[in-house]
């Protein structure tokens, strides 16, 4: 249980560390690099939680696609720009506010009324289990997430090619 | 149906001219007499109702009710009474004369502009005609549009900021009006379970005293600015003096009697225990606005302008005689409403012949007129001497009356009115004097052409009416006694009624 | 669990479909080759439409996450007819300023497909993705001019708001999920009544969490920062779809989620969306009284008409709830036709969307300006018009409920909004135009939309009786 409290609070601040460091690092290529160890801290926290299948997507689309893509973007740009690009952070102080704010808020709901662990519904084949919902269930939203991927697509194509 | 022809018949008439082709206006004279043939059409339709009008009765009559939006309880319901009846004939015997009036000055565009004279009379006889609160404020609202065009389109220099600042004030009114009136059908439905805007429902609605105080308010409000109440009176002197020749008519001759009529029609009846409280303070309104507007009145020295500020100093004797809430006051106040709008829409008329002539209006710029136009000073004449309020025209009757019930209910606002009567024959006099006596001042006006025909026809119907209602003021009287006898009592009961209760 | 059929998702369906065929024609078209997408479009929004009518009365439930009821399928058809008129504007839009038509057409049908998941969704997570799919296809359009810095500028702002907003959003569901362990409406609904005396601060988090990314969705103040901006860049048309289309998806799915699932907790939002509706509404005239561009004008102005939705979402009572379903389409009906009028006025080279570049519009161009004047005159709320019985309708709901201030302030803004639409009037009536520049010719399909659209504004102006029974049916089954 104790081992349980101590890695969250490890990992924890680790994500909010490496969270901040990406905001506020003037660098552009740290910030990614941050950004990594932030993706893989919340495959930390999902494999706490028992969401082994979670972490795993997290670390190979998130840590390792998502980064991998943004790090080719920013060379690439640097080379269309032929500067350094580095990160323009402004009004960081109102941000850290609002920031706060919010934080204060959930937080002190939080430890007014803990929310009760959700029970694991799932049975032993985790990966399965899944796969059927998302074929049964959770259809709809599957095939919506195929629509919305297909306008992105559609738009990311459009912005990117040259003129005829 | 012959009601609901009365605002009908301009409303297809402007439905028609919409498709008429007036390329380059190349079709100008049928539009004219098209559109002359609609409001005079029109003029019948509401003498056909005033021959049918059964005078004795002070019920509404003519009454359609068909449901329209059942939803809501909102009917198309129609219908007048002795109020209402000469109102709505006074609008259509304007109308006519106004367009004829626009045949000299209007010269571009005549298509649209006859288009919106024809919606706006269509919107000012339904506000007359109008026992629902809905189909009321639909056409009050709706009124605003044409008007605001006309001044804006073919008004003077300043029209843009005239017709702006006219149509602002009046909607700034007219919108609390407008959650008042949502108020008053909550109410119904508080009380009865169904939302109803009947007017005649209403009536019979038991508001609570605060709450009456506040809908008072907010419906008083509205018909204050237009009116024009002082301090709400600022729009009035841009919006005349801005409009066209046409525009000046009927909004002096027509449109400022919308605010009174909706005293008399809903503030006062509606709300009569706020009535009592606040009349007293309306009345002082109205006798600061008749002795202001003849101070300002009289030193202006565009003549259009005078015209304007004597409105609001005898729209002031109409709400006195309103707030005394007596047989003599109302009657009277009902009569000055028919006066003034015979007499100023003469006014305005023939200070736009002469404007149109020399394309100014400041009376410096004339003088001696009398030898040169004597038919258009006659005319003048008997207008001006109606509206100062001379025994044996049109506009004694209803002061004198007003007076009368004035003093019957709080003499000591009949001492400063009668400052405004005395004040009214200075600075009309004055300026007649200035601008007729004497000699020709300006070589350009000696050669001034006197009436045309076509301005004949506008000038002559108008200044037999101020005659005739000087001579026989029963005629119009007695259609509106017994429905005046109606609100007077309705009022006054409801007042003792609830100053009984604990 | 769920009903096997798919028939709640059938209109979403349709046009889908013709955004794929859009997409299929346009990857086939020959180069040079002129095709007729957005006919292709208009057959899919006519049969969803006709889907749409078919599941009137049925409250037809596809996969437990999507209801068709009747609240469900008039935001839809409002949509198709915001979606139908758009693609009318557009064919002339296109053609002028060389649009890629097959993107266009599709994104379109696209961001309607999402707009109707999002009023028909009973799920919060289909929701959310109905949500991203019309915004990532409204981000695009925002930008179709990708030669235009302003354009480009527009969109990824819009962007990067919308990311911020979505975010909250999801933050807002998750918690939910993390309360009730579903994201379905109804399961939450009973959690929610159930804890209603509870007092569990997680609860307001989680509603004040959804109810700031729904303002971001419909700009209320104080969310409304990247509108002016938005509206502003894009081009005239897109503009009009999104003021209209995305509002009225949003709205539709703000009131399922606040007046069914949070309906018990009324006491804690209402006064919330009340300094949301009278801010949204203030600031939205009075900003928009300074402004000189006709459309970022009618950005404000469509900021504050979200202010007077809210007004009905405050009032909350049947009134207010029929209310906001005959404003949505009244105001969907004249912003777009006003939009559709800015956009029939540019051209390739200049945009004439300043205030000046309506200078004697009058006498150029008659027939536009009279359009125009309607729409400005049912967006100032005058009669006979369809805004003024929306605004009657909408202020009726408040004042029957006890919200006499908020009506108060309502009609105020909408005498001070007048003031501004009336600057436009000034403008095309009133001011001779200083050079005679001829606008470009209008298409006839173009045409056909504008005077149908002006005439269902007078109609619903006049005898609104027809729409108003069947926005009271429409609510009458739900919430």
């Amino acid at each position: 249980m104790t081992g349980d409290v101590l890695a969250f609070w490890g990992l924890a601040l680790l994500l909010v560390g490496s969270a901040l460091a990406v905001v506020l690092s003037k660098n552009l290529f740290h910030a990614v690099l941050w950004l990594a160890l932030a993706l893989t801290g919340t495959a930390g926290v999902f494999l706490l939680l028992e969401a082994e299948f979670l972490a795993a997507i997290q670390l190979l689309l998130y840590a390792g696609g998502i980064v991998t893509i943004v790090v080719f973007a920013i060379v690439v740009t640097e080379r269309l720009v032929g500067e350094r690009i580095s990160q323009t952070s402004r009004r960081i102080a109102g941000g850290a506010v609002v920031a706060a704010a919010l934080l204060g808020l959930i937080v002190s709901a939080i430890v007014e009324r803990p929310l009760a662990p959700a029970e694991p519904s799932i049975g032993a084949d985790l990966t399965r289990t899944i796969g059927e919902l998302v074929q049964t269930r959770f259809v709809l939203p599957f095939e919506l997430l195929a629509v919305l991927m297909l306008a992105a697509l559609m738009g990311a194509v459009y912005f990117a090619r040259p003129d005829d | 149906m012959l009601l609901t022809l009365s605002w009908l018949v301009p409303l297809l008439g402007a439905l028609v001219l919409l498709c008429v082709g007036n390329r380059d206006g190349r079709r100008d004279a049928l539009v004219r007499w098209l559109s002359l043939a609609v409001t005079l059409a029109t003029f019948a339709v509401t003498l056909v109702i005033w021959a049918r009008f059964d005078a004795a009765s002070p019920e509404f009559q003519f009454v359609e009710r068909h449901a329209w939006i059942p939803a809501f309880g909102i009917d198309y319901f129609i219908g007048i009474d002795g109020i209402s009846l000469l109102l709505v004939v006074l609008t259509a015997f304007l109308s006519p004369i106004a367009l004829l009036s626009s045949w000299g000055s209007i010269e571009r565009k005549v298509k649209e502009f006859s288009i919106f004279m024809l919606a706006l009379e269509a919107a000012m006889i339904g506000v007359f005609v109008s026992l629902d609160l809905f189909l009321f404020y639909v056409f009050w609202d709706a009124m605003l549009v044409p008007m605001y065009f006309l001044i804006g389109i073919w008004g003077y220099d300043q029209r843009i900021y005239a017709a702006v600042k006219f149509m602002l004030y009046t909607m700034a009114g007219s919108v609390l009006m407008l959650v008042a009136i949502l108020g008053l059908a909550y109410l119904h439905s508080a009380a009865t379970g169904t939302y109803s805007f009947d007017l005649l429902k209403l009536y019979t609605l038991d508001i609570a005293p605060q709450t009456q105080m506040w809908f008072f308010l907010a419906f008083t409000v509205a018909f204050a600015i237009k009116v024009p109440l002082f301090p709400f009176h600022t729009w009035l002197p841009d919006a005349h003096v801005q409009a066209p020749t046409a525009g000046s008519v009927i909004l002096a001759g027509v449109l400022l009697k919308m605010g009174t009529y909706g005293l008399l029609r809903f503030s006062f009846p509606l709300f009569p225990e706020a009535a009592a409280y606040f009349a007293p303070g309306l009345a002082l309104l109205a006798v600061i606005g008749i002795v202001y507007g003849a101070l300002v009145a009289m030193v202006q020295p565009d003549m259009k302008k005078l015209v304007a500020y004597s409105s609001v100093s005898h729209l002031g004797f109409v709400v006195l005689g309103i707030c005394a809430m007596n047989m003599q006051g109302v009657q009277g106040a009902l009569y000055q409403m028919l006066a003034h709008g015979v007499s100023t829409g003469g006014l305005f008329l023939l200070v736009g012949m002469l404007s149109d002539r020399r394309h100014t209006r400041l009376i410096s710029e004339f003088g001696g007129l009398k030898a040169v136009m004597p038919r258009l000073t006659a005319a003048f004449m008997i207008i001006t001497l109606a509206s100062i309020g001379l025994p044996g025209l049109n506009g004694f009757v209803g002061e004198f009356l007003i007076m009368l019930g004035a003093f019957r209910w709080d003499p000591r606002f009949v001492v400063v009115a009668g400052l405004g009567v005395i004040l009214s024959a200075v600075y009309m006099l004055w300026m007649f004097q200035r601008v007729y006596y004497g000699p020709v001042t300006h070589e350009e006006n000696a050669a001034l052409p006197d009436l045309r025909p076509r301005e004949w026809a506008a000038v002559v119907p108008l200044c037999a009416v101020a005659v005739v209602m000087g001579v026989f003021p029963t005629l119009f009287l007695k259609p509106m006694e017994a429905s005046v006898n109606a609100v007077v009592q309705r009022v006054q009961v409801a007042q003792t009624l609830r100053a009984e209760r604990p | 669990m769920f009903s096997s059929g798919i028939d709640a998702v059938v209109p979403m369906l349709c046009v889908t479909l013709a955004a794929l065929a859009v997409m299929g024609a346009e990857a086939f078209r020959a180069r040079g080759e002129q095709l007729p997408l957005g006919g292709l479009g208009v057959v899919g929004l006519v049969g969803a439409a006709i889907s749409a009518v078919l599941l009137w009365n049925r409250n037809a439930v596809s996969f437990g996450v999507v209801v068709a009821d009747n609240f469900g399928l008039f935001v839809t058809l409002v949509l198709l007819l915001v979606a139908l008129l758009t693609i009318m504007f557009s064919s002339t839009v296109v053609r002028r300023d060389g649009l890629p038509a097959g993107e266009y057409y599709a994104l379109v049908l696209f961001a309607t497909a999402g707009m109707i998941m999002m009023a028909t969704a009973n799920d919060l997570l289909v929701v959310f993705i109905a949500l991203e799919i019309l915004s990532i296809a409204v981000y695009v359009l925002t930008g179709i001019r990708r030669d235009d810095s302003r354009a480009i500028e527009a969109a990824f702002k819009y962007f990067l708001l919308g990311a911020f907003s979505s975010a909250f959003f999801l933050y807002g569901i998750a918690f939910t999920y993390g309360l009730a362990g579903s994201t379905r409406l109804d399961r939450v609904g009973t959690y929610m009544a159930a804890q209603s005396m509870s007092g569990n601060p997680l609860i307001l988090v989680a509603l004040g969490l959804l109810l700031v990314g729904f303002a971001f969705k419909i700009s209320a103040v104080p969310f409304h920062m990247w509108t002016p901006d938005a509206y502003e860049g894009a081009p005239a048309v897109v503009t009009g779809f999104m003021s209209t289309g995305v509002k009225a998806a949003a709205f539709a799915a703000f009131a399922r989620v606040f007046l069914s699932v949070f309906e018990p907790f009324s006491g804690e939002w209402a006064p919330l969306v009340w300094l949301l509706a009278a801010a949204t509404m203030i600031l939205g005239t009075v900003v928009g009284v300074a402004q000189s561009n006709l459309k970022r004008m009618l950005a404000y102005s469509s900021i504050a008409h979200g202010g007077y939705l809210l007004v009905g979402l405050v009032a909350a009572n049947q009134v207010g709830k029929a209310a906001i379903l005959f404003y949505l389409l009244a105001y969907a009906v004249t912003n777009l036709a006003a939009f559709g009028v800015i956009a029939l006025l540019g051209t390739r080279e200049a945009a004439n969307d300043e205030l000046r570049d309506y200078a004697g519009l009058w006498h150029t161009r008659p027939a536009l300006a009279a359009l125009m004047t309607v729409c400005l005159l049912s967006l100032g709320g005058l009669p006979p018009t369809a805004g003024f019985i929306g605004k009657w309708y909408i202020f009726s709901a408040a004042v029957s409920a006890g919200y006499y201030g908020l009506a108060v302030i309502g009609v105020l803004t909408s005498v001070v909004s007048v003031f501004f639409y009336l600057r436009v009037v000034v403008m095309m009536y009133m001011t001779d135009r200083p050079a005679a520049i001829a606008p470009p010719p209008v298409s006839a399909v173009a045409m056909a939309a504008l005077v149908a659209s002006i005439a269902a504004i007078i109609a619903l102006g006049i005898l609104p009786t027809p729409v108003l029974d069947f926005a009271a049916q429409s609510i009458a089954t739900i919430f």
